[in-house]
């Protein structure tokens, strides 16, 4: 009997040391952007996520990938609070994201760099009105925005483009111009929603290499995207939806679900 | 809000105003169509006002005491009208008196009175009551007493100054607002058309963080500088045509009713017209875009 005793409370101490192991492990991991069973069902009767579980971690790049429909802008709009989950939690730095009012939204997006297929620029005004706006929009001092924008503009290599209008840009160019406008606020997290969708394939090289470089000074990105090839010759995080929910996730993964030694993420 | 941020509302709002020239014009035209309606009415009304006020204030009730009181029966007379309730001033005139003012009123030909004395004269008094609209009380309440012979005042004027008073004012306030709701209208849907062209750009603004207020306010900005120009606009032709009408009026009706009624000179009313004109223009700017932008907000 007293040795049953022994092993039982030999066994609880194990369990507790190795509890305590895993949560230091999970706190060192610990995730910026959480879906937690997520589900998104449209006003007019479509879901466009089912039970969406993801971790995201900080300086992470993730790469959400899916056929045509399958969720990925809705999954993005989440996080920008654009749309509201319908089932489960959205949560940044553990904040969940319900929480925050409408008011909030302005606030919260400071946080999010936003880049789109369509480059989004403001056609009147010049590149370096573009991402200098950014900063005036957060009603930051014009000396910083001196300082800045010609630093963020030589980031994406657009230094001698600054007083050009979008319309007198090539789409690569543009995009660029979009990206130093994400990034101009030093946003936690760059979400990018079809970055190249509009580019030809060494122009949406360039974009997602910007993409990574930012990502190497820290920045969390997630980009939804069709690049089949850029994310095959990446290797990053993979994150494949289908049908609004989430069928792959895998570290140095695929565009397709090749066969591969990768071991998957969890 | 800081300063950059109300420096930046107020170049977004002139460069959205600039940008928007031929419905910002047309705007204006409707501001300014509205607000000379509305100054038309404030001038009138105004110089009702005016006049009425004018007329409280002149000599305007006169009093004669019948030829045959001595001293002591006019002096019995004037207590019994001062003690009736309303009388600013009260004037006693002399038979002597009565009888210089007669000769100065004639001026050359004053020789007319040659060879009369003052004693043809009645005694009389000039009484100004505080409220014109107290006169004719008054005046049927002197004219029954027994040692006043006659009582002269401007009633015609009066009647009919104080009856459109009462009229002008009753309408006039309500029809200078239709053209004014016309215009909040117009104003409104004008910068919802501004609104809707700069959809994108509003969308845009979301993205990078812009708080609502900062995407409000130059929308708002740019209808008051709407509403502004159409006003001075409005205050210009107003004023023009106020002063064309004040000169041939006094040198008009109001000669011949010697004075009686007048308009008032521009350079008195200029001030409060411009006030009016703006007030109200930057108001109707105001409320107009705000509702404008509030409704696409809200969408
Ligand atoms: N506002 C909306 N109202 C109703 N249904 C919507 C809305 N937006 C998206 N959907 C639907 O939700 C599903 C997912 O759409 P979503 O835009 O997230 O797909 P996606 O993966 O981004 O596609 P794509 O690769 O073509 O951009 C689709 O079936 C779409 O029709
Ligand atoms: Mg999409």
């Amino acid at each position: 009997m007293g040795a049953t005793a022994g092993r039982g409370r030999a066994k609880a101490a194990l369990a507790l040391a190795l509890g305590l192991a895993l949560l230091r492990l999970l706190r060192t991991f610990s995730s910026l952007i959480d879906y937690e069973n997520v589900t998104k069902t449209y006003p007019n009767g479509t879901t466009a996520l089912n039970g969406v579980t993801l971790s995201i971690a900080e300086a992470e790049f993730v790469f959400v990938v899916g056929a045509s429909g399958s969720g990925k802008t809705t999954m993005l709009k989440l996080l920008l609070k654009e749309e509201e989950a319908t089932g489960g939690r959205v949560l940044i730095n553990g904040l969940d994201l319900a929480a925050i009012g409408h008011k909030g939204i302005p606030y919260l997006r400071r946080n999010i760099g936003i880049v789109f297929q369509d480059f989004r620029l403001l056609k009147r005004k010049t590149v370096y009105e573009n991402v200098a706006f950014a900063m005036e929009v957060v009603g930051a001092p014009t000396k910083d925005i001196r300082r800045h924008v010609p630093w963020a503009l030589s980031l994406v290599g657009l230094s001698k483009k600054a007083d050009m209008y979008p319309s007198e840009l090539s789409g690569g160019e543009q995009q660029r111009a979009a990206l130093a406008r994400a990034i101009i606020n030093n946003p936690p997290i760059l979400v990018a929603d079809e970055p190249t969708g509009n580019l030809d394939p060494d122009a949406s090289m360039e974009i997602m290499k910007l993409l990574r470089e930012i990502n190497g000074i820290g920045a969390t990105v997630v980009v939804a995207t069709h690049e089949r090839h850029i994310v095959d010759s990446m290797r990053m995080r993979v994150v494949e939806i289908d049908a609004g929910e989430i069928v792959r996730d895998q570290l140095k993964g695929h565009y397709r679900n090749e066969i591969s030694d990768d071991p998957l993420y969890i | 809000m800081k300063f950059q941020t109300i420096r930046y509302i107020f170049r977004e709002g002139f460069l959205y105003f600039f940008r928007n020239k031929l419905m910002g014009l047309a705007s204006c035209a409707i501001i300014t169509a509205a607000l000379i309606i509305l100054g038309v009415f404030a001038l009138l009304l105004s110089n009702i006002d005016t006049n009425l006020r004018l007329l409280g204030e002149k000599p305007q009730i006169r009093i004669y005491c019948r030829y045959d009181l001595d001293d002591a029966d006019v002096f019995a007379l004037e207590d019994e009208i001062r003690a009736e309730p309303g009388i600013r001033e009260f004037e006693f005139i002399a038979k002597d008196e009565a009888f210089l003012r007669a000769k100065e009123l004639l001026g050359e030909d004053a020789g007319m009175l040659d060879g009369l004395g003052p004693d043809f004269l009645p005694v009389s008094f000039i009484v100004r009551l505080d409220e014109p609209d107290m006169v004719e009380a008054f005046v049927q309440k002197v004219a029954a007493m027994g040692a006043v012979e006659k009582v002269d005042y401007p009633k015609r004027a009066i009647d009919f100054i104080a009856g459109i008073s009462g009229w002008v004012k009753a309408f006039g306030f309500a029809i200078a607002c239709i053209p004014m709701l016309f215009a909040v209208f117009i104003i409104s849907n004008t910068i919802r058309i501004a609104v809707f062209e700069r959809n994108s750009e509003i969308g845009i603004m979301r993205y990078i963080g812009a708080t609502e207020q900062l995407i409000r306010w130059p929308f708002v900005v740019e209808g008051v500088l709407i509403g502004a120009l159409g006003a001075l606009v409005a205050y210009f032709l107003t004023g023009f045509g106020y002063s064309i009408v004040e000169g041939s009026f006094n040198s008009g009706v109001a000669a011949i009713s010697g004075d009686f009624v007048s308009l008032a000179p521009i350079g008195s009313v200029s001030a409060q017209l411009l006030a009016l004109d703006l007030l109200f223009g930057v108001f109707i700017g105001a409320i107009g875009s705000a509702q404008a932008i509030q409704k696409h907000l809200r969408a």
